[in-house]
């Protein structure tokens, strides 16, 4: 026998706790899923908070905000964010710079100020038109991959602004150049509120087909998830739409259906994917009664619409309420009614002008612009020195003005 | 100089496997539980380590050896002379030959400095350990400690479930 193979049965569990301690948080809750005995140690002996800190980022054109508490509202921090928030991880914040096509791609931790600059994207192959509607940001996602701990940024295909992407890029943290995978012209994304990342899987939607694409984050392989809700699959015949979404950390499919006075949203949510055979199950109905038009006082017409991706946040559903002329935009959370556990397994919403749920926050935004997404975020010190030559970025307003002030004097 | 003074007290260590180790009383002192067994009058005679076979009982002394404060070290090491950052650096460099050594030397190391509560040698023993794990994948760690995940596909779901969500 190896004399090696005996040794680590007889680690002490304070030994390993010891050294399990000294590893920055995020590793250690990844090192649970060595085996059962580290997830005992991790959880019992390394002090490790193993339970969700999030907070909530809305991130519009130029500017991002971080909601602390849903539940105690104070006024939201406003970060300095002059590029497009592509997503978060583990407090990281993928930013994309998105006045210019090919904008280059920053990650940042705005408790540490550190920000790691990615390679540029391979130039796209030309089409016809090069008009530019700052979306860029939309076909990249941020991941991170549960078994290994890498941070993963993808770029799905797509046609954007007339140039065309046929391939998925892949570029992990810390490596200098991006991976093309070839996708095929059917993979082609349908850009806005269509790319997700969850698990280590990235999902998006093709246009001409009711299908999801999915690219696994580990062993880099484009898979189609044929097997959707039936409720989309006939999505064509009712006339509903349905993007991708977050829920719980699973992907989801939101699926509205709009009649003359009510939208209907039906959230299904993707399990057992491990076992190879995907199961879908509807957590969510939230029903949104159409608000009165009136025709003399636009300003008073309110829209309603949930937020992307995070639509649940604190088994709260989130909701934007906004009017055509007005900066503020109000964000809402909503508990969700466990009436019929038939129909659905979580809960139900209804929104209506009696029932409009409660304010977390208003917030002041560029109008007409339809570009504000929320994500979880968290305030971490994740470093991000290991995979490149940081520099400085300075998020917090506050700090940036203080720095001028002190310049000036 | 320092020179081995004539008066100094020497203590015996025992290991499980019958040998003897003379050493000074501050070289094993560097071990807090010795330490403790020293102050308590505990070790009149001999000490026994229990656990810790005589090959790795050996590196230990050799660790401690090197580490003692310069006032009490033996040897060619120390010198009044030297500057403290200097010594800082030459232990270093000692450190990092001192832990070229295979797999399962370095965990009974890491034992025996868990045992005899010798900060040093433990985190320099655990520092190489977790530069193994922090580079390697789920996979490479559970071969690298001969052990197995022993998960049920939908506990491993749950806690990379609760990874992202408590992280994300």
């Amino acid at each position: 026998m190896d004399p090696q193979r005996i040794v680590y049965r007889d680690f002490p569990a304070d030994v390993l706790a010891n050294i399990l301690m000294r590893l920055p948080p995020n590793t250690r809750r990844r090192l649970r899923l060595v085996c059962r005995h580290w997830r005992d140690i991790v959880g019992t002996r390394t002090a490790t908070n193993l339970r969700s800190r999030a907070k909530i980022l809305v991130a519009a054109t130029g500017t991002a905000y971080v909601i602390d508490n849903l539940s105690a509202p104070v006024k939201p921090r406003e970060l300095w964010a002059f590029m497009s928030v592509v997503g978060t991880c583990n407090g990281l914040i993928c930013l994309c710079d998105d006045q210019k096509l090919g904008g280059p791609i920053t990650v940042a931790n705005p408790v540490t100020s550190e920000a790691l600059r990615i390679p540029p994207l391979p130039p796209p192959r030309p089409g016809a038109d090069m008009c530019f509607d700052r979306s860029w940001h939309a076909a990249y996602s941020f991941a991170y991959l549960p078994t290994s701990g890498l941070y993963k940024i993808v770029h799905v295909p797509c046609h954007l602004n007339g140039s065309v992407y046929d391939m998925v890029h892949v570029i992990t943290l810390g490596e200098a150049s991006w991976r093309g995978v070839p996708a095929g012209s059917g993979a082609r994304c349908s850009l806005g509120d269509n790319v997700v990342s969850v698990d280590g899987v990235t999902y998006w939607t093709t246009p001409e087909t009711d299908k999801v694409m999915s690219f696994d984050l580990e062993d880099e392989r484009i898979t189609p998830i044929m097997l959707l809700p039936s409720v989309v699959l006939s999505s064509s015949k009712n006339g509903g739409s349905w993007h991708l979404a977050e829920v719980h950390g699973r992907l989801a499919i939101v699926f509205s259906n709009f009649s003359p006075s009510m939208e209907t949203t039906e959230v299904w949510v993707m399990q057992g994917r491990t076992a190879g055979k995907i199961r879908w199950s509807r957590w969510y109905i939230i029903q949104m009664r159409t608000p009165r038009h009136r025709p003399r006082e636009p300003s008073r017409t309110k829209m309603r619409r949930l937020t992307w991706p995070l639509l649940v946040h604190d088994e709260q559903i989130l909701t934007w309420e906004w009017s055509l002329y007005e900066r503020d935009r109000v964000l809402y959370r909503h508990t969700p009614i466990d009436e019929d556990t038939r129909m659905v397994k979580h809960g139900m919403v209804d929104i209506s002008d009696r029932n409009r749920g409660i304010v977390v926050a208003n917030i002041s935004m560029v109008p007409h612009r339809n570009d504000r997404r929320t994500f979880a975020y968290v305030e971490t010190k994740e470093p991000l020195s290991a995979y490149g030559p940081v520099h400085r970025l300075v998020f917090w307003r506050e700090n940036i003005l203080r720095r001028i002030l002190l310049k000036g004097c | 100089m320092a020179t081995r003074e004539a008066g100094k007290k020497m203590i015996m260590l025992k290991s499980p496997d019958g040998m003897e180790f003379e050493v000074e009383e501050a070289v094993a002192m560097e071990s807090q539980t010795i330490r403790k067994m020293i102050e308590d009058d505990c070790a009149d005679t001999a000490i026994l380590i229990p656990n810790i076979n005589s090959k790795i009982l050996s590196r230990v002394i050799e660790y401690c050896n090197k580490h003692v404060p310069t006032t009490g070290a033996t040897g060619a090491a120390a010198s009044d002379t030297v500057a403290p950052a200097a010594l800082a650096e030459d232990l270093k460099i000692w450190d990092a030959e001192f832990i070229k050594v295979n797999r399962a030397t370095r965990f009974n190391l890491i034992q025996a400095a868990s045992y005899l509560n010798i900060k040093g040698l433990l985190d320099l023993t655990s520092q190489t350990t977790i530069d193994t794990i922090s580079d390697n994948s789920l996979e490479e760690i559970r071969s690298f400690l001969s052990t197995k995940n022993d998960y049920l596909p939908e506990e491993e779901q749950t806690i990379r479930r609760e990874n992202q969500w408590a992280f994300q």
